[in-house]
């Protein structure tokens, strides 16, 4: 009897050490293990606009006209794109079609008469290269990191009623979209 | 025969001398005035200038205007997530050279003025810290930069203006 106990617990000790053995070997086992690494890197963009826009008046058509150029500089990420739009000329610019922007004002330094302006700025979106936009987004530029890449605009006033000297305040506002991208052959 | 040919050669050379003083007259008032509405046109406030003598004049921008060709840089700032005591850069980019630079900063929500700065020479900048302006959440911000230039009189003309809309998450 005694015997028989002995085997037993013999045999329940090996089982036991066993086990545990086998269950050690799974942390032991020699393999390969993965760990995705990621970084991105921000959209990074300069954007150049003219200091003054001098108009120039026409006494053939009696209004006053001049030009200008915005620039965009930089490296940015496939789906986002830089958009640059004259949004305000002394009060807040209505957009139209074909790229001008209605409403703006100048006004007279001594008669204090008022001039309605009209900018135009046919292109005002900057976006990365290789890819094609799937939205219409109207015209686009294609953006450079190392230098910048102009669009022309002008500026137009409505009938000049009398001399003077006006001027008004140009804003332009500038950010980064997102847009839906699609990648080119 | 002496005296009668001097008088003669006198009253050839006296009538062309007057002719070309009033002429140089003529063209030295024509000079000034143009040089007078020039100056005007340089002066002016504002970010965009139109001076209708400059048609009386038959010219158009004064070639003495110190910001005729001159551009204004603006650094673009990306929608971000930030902590509290994450500070934002607020630059006046080196292309300025002696253009400065002032930034007013608003919730586009609610029109209110957020931030502002004092003006920031070219290659400088102010560190602003939104998480003690703002409590945690989110935040569409204009960050409106408005460059001046320093005239030699002392007097600062405004210039055209930037406004980058930004997103801005203030994590708690």
């Amino acid at each position: 009897m005694r015997n028989r106990i002995l085997t037993a617990l013999l045999t329940a000790a090996v089982l036991l050490q066993g086990g545990m053995t086998a269950a050690a070997q799974e942390y032991t086992t020699e393999g390969t293990a993965e760990c995705r690494i990621s970084c991105q890197v921000s959209s990074s963009y300069t954007v150049s606009i003219p200091a003054t826009v001098g108009l120039t008046y026409s006494a053939d058509t009696g209004t006053a006209s001049g030009s200008f150029q915005v620039g965009v500089k930089g490296d940015l990420l496939l789906n986002q794109m830089v958009q640059v739009e004259p949004t305000s000329l002394m009060k807040e610019l209505t957009k139209g079609t074909n790229g001008d922007y209605y409403q703006g004002t100048i006004k007279g330094e001594k008669t204090g008469s008022v001039l309605s302006v009209t900018v135009n700025q046919e292109k005002i979106r900057w976006y990365p290269g290789g890819t094609t936009p799937l939205f219409d987004m109207g015209e686009y530029v294609e953006i450079s990191a190392s230098e910048y890449v102009y669009a022309a605009g002008t500026v137009t006033t409505g009938e000049v009623e009398a001399a003077d000297t006006y001027s008004g305040t140009l804003v332009f506002t500038f950010g980064l979209e997102e847009y839906e991208r699609q990648i080119l052959p | 025969m002496g005296k009668k040919d001097n008088r003669k050669k006198w009253r050839r050379v006296v009538p062309a001398v007057l002719t070309a003083v009033v002429i140089l007259a003529v063209i030295t008032a024509f000079c000034l005035g143009r040089t007078h509405g020039g100056g005007e046109t340089g002066s002016s406030l504002g970010g965009m200038v139109v001076d209708t003598r400059a048609a009386q004049d038959g010219g158009g921008e004064s070639a003495e205007n110190p910001l005729a060709g001159r551009s204004v840089y603006f650094s673009g700032i990306e929608d971000a997530a930030i902590g509290r005591e994450t500070v934002v850069r607020l630059d006046n980019r080196e292309e300025n050279l002696d253009f400065l630079l002032r930034y007013e900063i608003y919730d586009a929500g609610t029109g209110e003025l957020v931030f502002e700065t004092d003006l920031i020479p070219s290659g400088q900048h102010i560190d602003w810290v939104p998480g003690e302006t703002l409590e945690p959440g989110e935040y569409t911000l204009d960050f409106l930069q408005i460059p001046y230039y320093p005239e030699p009189s002392g007097r600062y003309i405004s210039l055209t203006q930037g406004s980058n809309q930004v997103t801005l998450a203030i994590l708690d």
